[in-house]
């Protein structure tokens, strides 16, 4: 068997294979792809059973029909889809495209064959097969390799196979064309280093599928809808993996990110007295989406009536002017410092009613600010307790569907034992203290994992966002109900006043224990710091393991595309000099017109001889021509062109191989007139 | 048989493939997010280490052709080639050129030899220029599996072959009138009855022989030349310089009338000016002198002051023709015709 007939039986396989990749995806139903491997099957043999120039005209033609047919196909099901047809979301796009190209590429499989007479042919067959494999793969759901298995998963393992033997004996074939005397040798000689290739490629094919964490893609702002989101128009910024700013007003704005870090100002915010109690509340969280802690959001934002003239303002929902003032246990002076920082209304509790100068309104998320017409006030009266009673709702017992199931294992552990909310906390206070880390520049959860799950079992290392946040997921997992608190704790004493800076936000665990009590729940407190001021070769390593992935990404993209564009570069002025200087249809003229100019000096009796050169015979023209050459020079420098064509092999530009051309037809055509005794010669 | 031990490696333009692939699996990855580009994409990247990593097999691979020791140029060598697999492996499928000076080039391709195995190539080579080659060169590419990468390895192997030059008749010979028969009896001019021909006065010429009906129509003073029959004996010359123009056409033209008076049993002396001077071809068969016009390198111009006393001293005096590039003729003959009291200078013409 030759090594042709081996290339087309490997690329005929590896066409097969590429089509039933497209077959078990789904772009193709499997009646076409039956269809189309007996079609390839067909056309693989369409050259030997039609041999002939003319039959290959015929197998051309009937290729061109057959891709424009199945362009046609592939437009008119896609537009004649029915209506109604979800076309929205990345899914949509994706089937109309892959419905769009996968027919026109299994129908350039078939023309191919079709014509194949040269391994040229063939190995357009091959990268066509790639691209059905690529649109395949492209569009398969990620899953393991197991799952694929023996679909999709063994038709990529055979379609590579094949395409890797299609190439080995693409380089057989075209070497042997390139000689004139071939000896075959052994057929499968070098057999054993293109099973090592296929093994190696194979495995390090599925280790780097294994091992190499798979990104998510990237997605058009908006696309899924939360326009919200940060990003630019090539990455999301704010996506997993990512960490965004931190500052007060993450803690104070009505949501919180978990997957923020940096250090805090420490620009003085507010004082409060100095015997107040270490903590003040200004937000309560308690919707959690695996990233965001976030208020339930109500109907627009609420401005809230002062009920006397003094500017009291009543925070009890559904308080009215006139309404009894609340009782409250303590009653504490605050005064804003920066005024350029919008901060929320504080308390050291549950806020009761509010003494200001001005206006308090209920944003949308339930956050208490103060604004004033036309300066808001610098400070306000703030009347709390202690003790914070309320309803519990749906909502504070709420999980996201996506959090592993590890992390309520994880809660269902630790309080084995525990029966009450209170001893329960008791125990995951004492589990988080025990097992957890402080730390400010806490790793990043990669993008779409889970943060709580990541602070719980893969860093294992985080600040009071993090231990507040998985208290408060551990205990929801557990049947306790629980919210999130963001403010200010501790502060520095300035006689009788307590200065809270920006450093000192945070954020804690509202906890539900039943009878409308709520408790106050701090997790961060107490625990142990992690290492910390790392020497700069720590820094180094946790940079380097952080973005190893960019930096070997980069550094290889580097090391494959600078030489590789140095080299495309040179190549293609290569190319380009290439063509420019070597028109064949120039080169073809020329030696049609020398070959017409040496049958019209034979007819004339100046032969030119077998063995003089073309230099030769141009100063036997000069010498000889009836009557004297009409223009010598461009004669001359024509035959020098042919001599250099014919035997020099220097490239010759087109326009001098075709003004050339032009002299010599003029100079036959002369040679043909009666004038020189030609008619009388031939005859 | 010499030449480098180890192939010399160099990637072809195939080997951006891979990596381009991998990159663009890369890219469709960061894109897509989908983890199946990761697995072509390392496979891609295998391929590409795999590929260029691997060694071709083709130094166990010795030559030997045979074939004839002469050669005439414009005439085929059947020739054959033999390659064997002298190293424990299978070797590696291999293209190989082998160049012999004078020779067409052949291509031919070597698939995979299993140890010992050995391959026979018959072609016939053209033969183009004339000259005596000792070594063949052969030029073994291989590109290993996918082709990824080429190794390239030259070997040397001895081999005498004598490339003799085409022979080619002269257009005439300057001494007689029209070309001189296989007999070798021309005639010559002489002072016998017989009419030599015809050509224009020149000083000394005896008033009798004008030919009044040519010089007549024509003009000017014609003279009839006598002439008479006579076996010729070749003395020839022939100067360069070997690279200019139309050298190698006056050599077979001088190797074509020195063939052809041997060939005839005339009495031959044939001689080139080479750099160290006047040398005189060997005066033994035909074959000796045929490897003579073969073995010619380098021929010079002699200074036409002191070329007589060399030129008498090697052929004697009468006649001499003289062969060589018609550039250098054009100059040198009527610049050494003078000097030469005792020698007549003829050129030799480029025959077909």
């Amino acid at each position: 068997m030759s090594e042709m007939t081996m290339l087309r039986i490997s690329t005929l396989v590896a066409a097969g294979a590429g089509t039933l990749c497209l077959g078990f995806q789904g772009q193709l139903r499997m009646r076409f792809v039956v269809a189309a491997l007996l079609l390839q099957l067909a056309a693989a043999a369409a050259p030997h059973l039609l041999p002939g120039q003319h039959a290959a005209k015929v197998r051309r033609s009937t290729a061109n029909v057959l891709v424009l047919a199945a362009s046609l196909l592939a437009a008119w099901l896609v537009l004649a889809r029915p209506t109604g047809t979800d076309m929205g979301g990345v899914a949509g796009l994706v089937e109309w495209a892959g419905m769009l190209v996968s027919v026109p590429l299994v129908a350039v499989l078939v023309a191919q064959f079709t014509c194949a007479d040269s391994w040229r042919e063939l190995r357009t067959v091959l990268v066509v097969s790639l691209l059905c494999v690529l649109l395949a793969l492209g569009t398969a759901e990620e899953a393991a390799v197991a799952d694929l298995w023996p679909g999709l998963g063994s038709c990529l393992a055979v379609g590579w196979t094949a395409v890797l033997a299609s190439l080995w004996l693409l380089q057989r074939a075209k070497q042997q064309q390139a000689a004139t005397h071939v000896h075959r040798g052994w057929v499968l000689g070098g057999g054993f280093q293109l099973g090592a290739v296929v093994l190696g490629s194979v495995v390090a094919g599925l280790a780097a599928f294994a091992l190499v964490p798979h990104p998510d893609g990237w997605h058009p702002p908006g696309w899924d809808g939360n326009t919200t989101r940060a990003g630019s128009p090539l990455w999301q910024t704010n996506g997993g993996g990512q960490a965004g700013p931190r500052n007060p007003d993450s803690y104070l704005s009505g949501r919180m990110d978990l997957n923020s870090r940096g250090d805090l100002p420490e620009t003085r915010l507010v004082t409060v007295p100095a015997d107040s109690p270490y903590l003040w509340a200004g937000s309560v969280l308690a919707d959690y989406d695996g990233r965001y802690w976030s208020a339930v959001s109500h109907v627009g934002s609420i401005r809230i009536p002062p009920i006397d003239s003094a500017g009291a303002h009543d925070l009890r929902p559904g308080a009215r002017p006139g309404a009894a003032p609340a009782r409250a246990a303590r009653s504490d002076d605050v005064r804003l410092l920066a005024a350029n920082v919008s901060l929320p209304v504080i308390a050291p509790g549950q806020a009761l009613a509010v003494q200001v100068d001005g206006h308090v309104v209920r944003d949308t998320d339930k956050t208490l600010t103060i604004a004033g017409i036309p300066h808001r006030p610098s400070s306000y009266v703030v009347r709390s307790n202690t003790e914070i009673t309320g309803p519990a709702t749906a909502q504070d017992g709420e999980l996201p569907t996506s959090l592993p199931t590890r992390v309520g294992d994880l809660a269902r552990r630790i309080t084995r034992g525990a029966v009450t909310p209170a001893a329960k906390v008791a125990a995951i206070e004492a589990y988080l203290r025990a097992h957890y880390r402080y730390r400010l520049d806490s790793p990043v959860p990669a993008r779409g994992e889970d943060a709580v799950d990541d602070f719980l079992f893969v860093s294992l290392q985080g600040f009071c966002e993090q231990f507040a946040s998985a208290e408060a997921v551990l205990l929801r997992s557990v049947g306790v109900r629980t919210r999130i608190v963001t403010g200010f704790a501790t502060g520095k004493e300035q006689g009788t006043r307590r200065v809270f800076s920006g450093t000192d936000a945070h954020a804690w665990v509202q906890v539900y224990l039943g009878g409308q009590r709520w408790v106050f729940s701090d997790p961060t407190a107490g625990v142990a710091l992690a290492p910390d001021s790392p020497s700069w070769a720590e820094r180094v390593a946790s940079v380097v393991s952080a973005h190893w992935r960019s930096v070997v990404g980069w550094a290889l993209t580097l090391l494959v595309l600078v030489p590789f564009t140095f080299f495309g570069i040179r190549r293609s002025r290569a190319l380009r000099e290439r063509r420019r200087v070597l028109a064949a249809p120039a080169y073809e003229q020329l030696l049609i017109a020398f070959t017409r100019l040496e049958i019209a000096l034979a007819g004339i009796g100046l032969r030119r001889a077998p063995e003089s050169s073309i230099s030769e015979l141009s100063s036997s023209l000069l010498e000889r021509w009836p009557g004297g050459l009409p223009d010598p020079e461009a004669t001359r420098a024509a035959m020098v062109v042919v001599e250099r064509v014919l035997y020099d092999g220097t490239p010759v530009r087109a326009d001098a191989a075709l003004t050339a051309a032009s002299t010599l037809h003029q100079l036959a055509e002369l040679a043909r007139s009666p004038e020189l005794g030609y008619a009388t010669a031939m005859r | 048989m010499t030449g480098s031990a180890r192939p010399h490696y160099k990637l072809t333009s195939f080997a951006a493939v891979p990596p381009l692939l991998a990159l663009l699996m890369c890219a469709l990855l960061w894109l897509t997010g989908n983890g199946w580009f990761l697995l072509l994409a390392g496979a891609a990247i295998a391929v590409f280490g795999l590929g260029v990593t691997g060694r071709a097999r083709i130094d166990d691979l010795t030559f030997r052709s045979r074939h004839e020791r002469r050669v005439t140029v414009g005439r085929e060598l059947p020739y054959i080639l033999d390659v064997v697999n002298g190293g424990s492996r299978t070797s590696s499928p291999v293209v190989v050129v082998v160049h012999s000076d004078g020779l067409k080039d052949v291509t031919l391709y070597v698939g995979p030899l299993r140890p010992t195995e050995s391959a026979s190539f018959e072609t016939r080579r053209a033969a183009l220029q004339r000259g005596v080659t000792e070594q063949e060169k052969v030029d073994m590419v291989a590109t290993r599996s996918l082709g990824l990468v080429r190794a390239h390895l030259s070997r040397v192997f001895d081999q005498h072959l004598t490339i003799h030059p085409g022979l080619r008749e002269p257009q005439r010979d300057p001494r007689t009138r029209g070309p001189a028969g296989d007999s070798g009896i021309a005639t010559v001019r002489g002072s016998d009855i017989e009419l030599f021909g015809v050509r224009e006065w020149r000083p000394g010429d005896d008033h009798r022989h004008v030919h009044w009906r040519s010089t007549a129509r024509r003009g000017q003073l014609i003279v009839l030349e006598r002439g008479e029959t006579a076996v010729l004996a070749l003395r020839l010359l022939l100067i360069g310089p070997a690279h200019a123009d139309g050298f190698e056409t006056a050599l077979a033209s001088a190797a074509g009338a020195c063939d052809r008076s041997l060939r005839c049993g005339q009495p031959v002396t044939v001689a080139g000016w080479l750099p160290g001077g006047l040398t005189l071809a060997p005066t033994g068969s035909r074959l000796d002198v045929l490897d003579w016009w073969s073995s010619l390198v380098e021929v010079a111009v002699p200074d036409p002051r002191g070329f007589e006393s060399a030129a008498l001293a090697a052929f004697g005096t009468g006649e001499l023709l003289v062969a060589g590039p018609p550039s250098t003729l054009d100059v040198w003959l009527p610049a050494a015709g003078p000097s030469c009291a005792t020698l007549r200078l003829h050129r030799v013409e480029v025959g077909a």
